[in-house]
């Protein structure tokens, strides 16, 4: 039986214990403290790497064959060389000495048993997709490895910057989930505890092949809700927190924090489905082009971060050529050439989403006043992510759509180009020009013949208007300024290779 | 008593199932989770392939059969994105947002009772008026403006509570606090008006008579009196709280139930969602179960119409 007295003294048992705090602020400048806008729910980094920022949280643990500079371009990670032996067979050196962080040697073996397992579609590997045209892997000595494609691939090299390298022993040990909670890279840095989609603290091994870090210990913390990343980083919890949406980053630049920006392998834009009828007409295409200003929607909706572009690789990736030039704003430029296609009372309806892209559909509704303005009757329909992505891999996207195409961590273009060939059900083109062009692209081994190529279709692309081309969008770090090393990448991982804090 | 248990849980079984197939029908209703897991970069065939290695290419009465059949051993399969055991990894996140939520009931709780028998035994006075005010205003805030406040104050301003993070009791403060005003205010309006409706009654007017002390009264005779409607007005929110106190843990990065069921919907994380919305059901109903033995524990015509049903 409960009596009322028990009641009252359960009421007021209120927690006024506010114990071991004095932890997290003042702490010794030894830990670099990171704050992510979420959290991988397990370690496997081959299995369900959705893009950034989990590749943040894998890079400091694992190590890929090939790796990307900060400029864009491969360079040997766990692989030292590579070089064609046939258009279809490529051979690679890997890296003599290293080990996992456990003591397990990496080699052609273990390099094999890796891509195996990623190829094998029962092991259900995201990033299978990445390097689908691997046909056979061979160990050819004990760090020499010989991969055979499906048809000859000039890019190989770059997709292997997508795979993770993973301990077989180790891993066949534990078992999947086991690795998932407690996982083994060659990486500088190991796991020493792991909160699935909350954080994990990584402390620096002995004996990397990456050197020693400048940093001790790292904390990843996710923060989902970006004005509370900004305020952890003010108030000093954390010394970085990526991705500072732009009207926060005004808060940044003052009391010891500033805002590091860069371009990412990235292109936004509005595709536009040319096998409508009412898009048909290039003319019509090129005036949707010029009606929008380009530059007033990246200064006022992003803040300045990001690139106006007329095409779809930013000068950080293979296939940017610089003659090709923005679409100039001119909104009189854009009436004459709807008059000349003869076109009257055009409507279009845009689709975008709500937050899958940074600002996705304010940039959507400004393009669709800006579209009004030159008589265009422009109506924007936002759909749930899900729904979004469904609509696209099925080609169900009519008649212009909002999106973000990348191509990193490859930064190559022909990431982005090949969702323009006719045979893919989300092209909006169909072009055979184009087509023959991306053919070609797709056996050239010569590498400048081949970005020759890749700027020939851009440009393509482009006196085409195959989309509204608008911006290259730009990553967004608020750093404190104790950090010192920190280099913001294309490819959107972190290097805290070379980060160092002080006091 | 026995009864009242014993229908509560036929009652769940029956929530349980209902849950299942409305969750069933909209998660497949709304699209598939492996374009979206897969992303844009992959071709149709890699998709498709993806697919029938995930079992989404049976045809949906065997999905259903088969998840049912697994739900029903409490097996409901590994997280899409986490790869663990889906029923595990909801009742980590569960017991955080216990935390949370019992601590917000807690605060709001120790506040609210108090505050809302002052307002009621004096209620003319500028005290009363004064709590009263702060209550409502409690409840008029948001959370989402209140919420970034107490970080700004507490935190980046005055550099005394962490801004967000869980784990340790500082990182429970302002979360709690967040969560509790809104719940608080709505305790306080309840407990003011029963005790309002309770003091008016005969039997306190008897109770004054009989040369009882004011003190007395309001502690013995009406607060216990009162308590009953406020009890079943607190399970009924703390059932909504559990689920539904996503925004507090989105803005203070706790890693509780509801921003767990937000990004495994958002992710179509099939067994994930399932396992969550499982254990918020269990939840529930067993809370109902709770307020009620507890009416019956303060209110005697209760337990005894409970006897005789």
């Amino acid at each position: 039986m409960l009596h009322r007295r028990d009641l009252v003294a359960a009421a007021a048992a209120v927690p006024l214990v506010a114990a071991p705090w004095a932890a997290s602020r003042a702490q010794s400048p030894a830990v670099l403290r990171v704050a992510l806008g979420s959290m991988v729910a397990a370690m496997e980094p081959n299995a369900r790497t959705s893009g950034p920022p989990s590749t943040i949280v894998y890079y400091p643990i694992f190590d890929t064959l090939v790796a990307t500079d900060a400029q864009g371009s491969p360079v040997p990670a766990l692989a030292t060389a590579w070089r064609n032996a046939a258009p279809d067979i490529w051979e690679l050196d890997l890296r003599a000495d290293v080990r996992f962080s456990n003591g397990e040697r990496f080699d052609a073996a273990s390099a094999k048993w890796t891509l195996d397992r990623v190829l094998n579609p029962e092991n259900r590997q995201v990033v299978r997709a990445r390097i689908a045209t691997i046909k056979s892997v061979e160990v050819t000595g004990p760090l020499a490895l010989r991969i055979v494609t499906t048809l000859p691939d000039p890019i190989l090299p770059r997709r292997l910057a997508s795979v993770f390298m993973l301990p077989p022993t180790y891993f066949q040990r534990v078992g999947e989930q086991e690795f998932a909670n407690r996982p083994i890279g060659t990486g500088p840095f190991e796991v020493t505890a792991f909160q699935p989609s909350a954080s994990v603290t990584l402390r620096a091994v002995e004996g990397s092949w990456r050197g020693r870090p400048q940093v001790p210990q790292i904390m990843l913390r996710s923060i989902p809700d970006a004005s509370t990343r900004v305020a952890a980083l003010r108030a000093g919890e954390v010394h970085i927190a990526e991705s500072i949406p732009p009207d926060l980053a005004r808060q940044l630049g003052q009391g010891g924090t500033r805002v590091v920006a860069s371009t990412i392998g990235q292109t936004n834009l509005i595709i536009l489905n040319t096998r409508n009828p009412a898009l048909a007409d290039r003319r019509v295409r090129q005036a949707l082009n010029h009606a929008v200003d380009k530059e007033a929607i990246v200064q006022q909706l992003l803040s300045g971060y990001g690139e106006v572009t007329g095409q779809l690789v930013a000068t950080n990736g293979v296939g940017h050529d610089p003659a090709i030039r923005p679409y100039a704003y001119d909104p009189a430029l854009a009436r004459q050439l709807l008059q000349a296609a003869g076109v009257r009372n055009l409507s279009v309806k845009i689709h975008t989403t709500q937050g899958l892209q940074l600002m996705d559909r304010e940039v959507t509704e400004a393009v669709a006043g800006y579209l009004s303005a030159v008589g265009v009757t422009a109506t924007i329909e936002v759909l749930e992510t899900a729904a979004y992505v469904d609509a696209y891999h099925g080609g169900r996207m009519d008649p212009a759509f909002f999106i973000g195409w990348w191509y990193f961590p490859a930064m190559d273009g022909d990431f982005v180009f090949v969702w323009n060939e006719s045979s893919r059900p989300q092209s909006r083109i169909r072009n055979p020009e184009f087509d023959r062009l991306y053919a070609a692209s797709t056996s050239e081994m010569d590498s400048e013949k081949r970005a020759g190529l890749l700027r020939q279709m851009g440009r393509l692309l482009h006196e085409e208007a195959a989309g509204i081309f608008l911006y290259h969008p730009q990553q967004t770090f608020g750093v404190r300024a104790e950090v010192s090393g920190f280099t913001p990448r294309p490819d959107r991982v972190i290097n805290f290779d070379t980060i160092a804090v002080s006091r | 008593m026995a009864r009242i248990v014993l229908s509560r849980l036929v009652q769940l079984g029956f929530t349980l199932l209902g849950v299942f197939i409305v969750l069933f029908v909209i998660t497949r209703m709304s699209g598939d989770p492996v374009a979206l897991l897969i992303g844009p970069s992959a071709s149709t065939e890699q998709i498709a392939q993806l697919r029938s290695a995930m079992g989404f290419d049976r045809p949906l009465w065997a999905q259903f059969t088969g998840e049912l059949l697994g739900a029903m051993r409490l097996d409901f399969g590994v997280s899409l994105r986490g790869g663990q055991d889906a029923l595990t990894l909801a009742l980590g996140h569960l017991a955080v947002s216990l935390q949370l939520v019992v601590g917000a009931l807690v605060f709001a709780v120790a506040l609210a009772v108090p505050v809302g028998v002052v307002a009621a035994v004096w209620p003319r006075s500028l005290l009363a008026r004064l709590l009263m005010s702060v209550a409502f205003i409690g409840q008029a805030v948001p959370i989402f403006f209140s919420a970034p406040l107490l970080i700004l104050l507490f935190a980046v301003a005055w550099h005394v509570l962490p801004t967000s993070g869980w784990g340790t009791w500082a990182h429970m403060i302002l979360p709690v606090v967040a969560l509790g005003m809104v719940l608080m205010a709505k305790v306080a309006r309840v407990m003011r008006a029963q005790m309002l409706e309770v003091l008016s009654q005969d039997y306190i007017r008897t109770a004054r008579s009989k040369g009882l002390d004011g003190w007395s009264i309001v502690t013995v005779h009406a607060l216990r009196n009162a308590m009953v409607p406020t009890v079943t007005v607190i399970g009924a929110d703390l059932g909504q709280l559990i689920g539904s106190a996503v925004l507090t843990e989105s803005i203070f990065a706790v890693p509780g139930l509801g921003h767990m069921l937000l990004t495994a919907a958002l992710a179509r994380d099939y067994p994930l969602l399932q396992a969550g919305i499982f254990l918020t059901a269990v939840f529930v109903v067993s809370l109902n179960l709770v307020v009620d033995m507890l009416c019956a524990m303060l209110d005697p015509r209760i337990r005894a119409a409970g006897a005789r049903g």
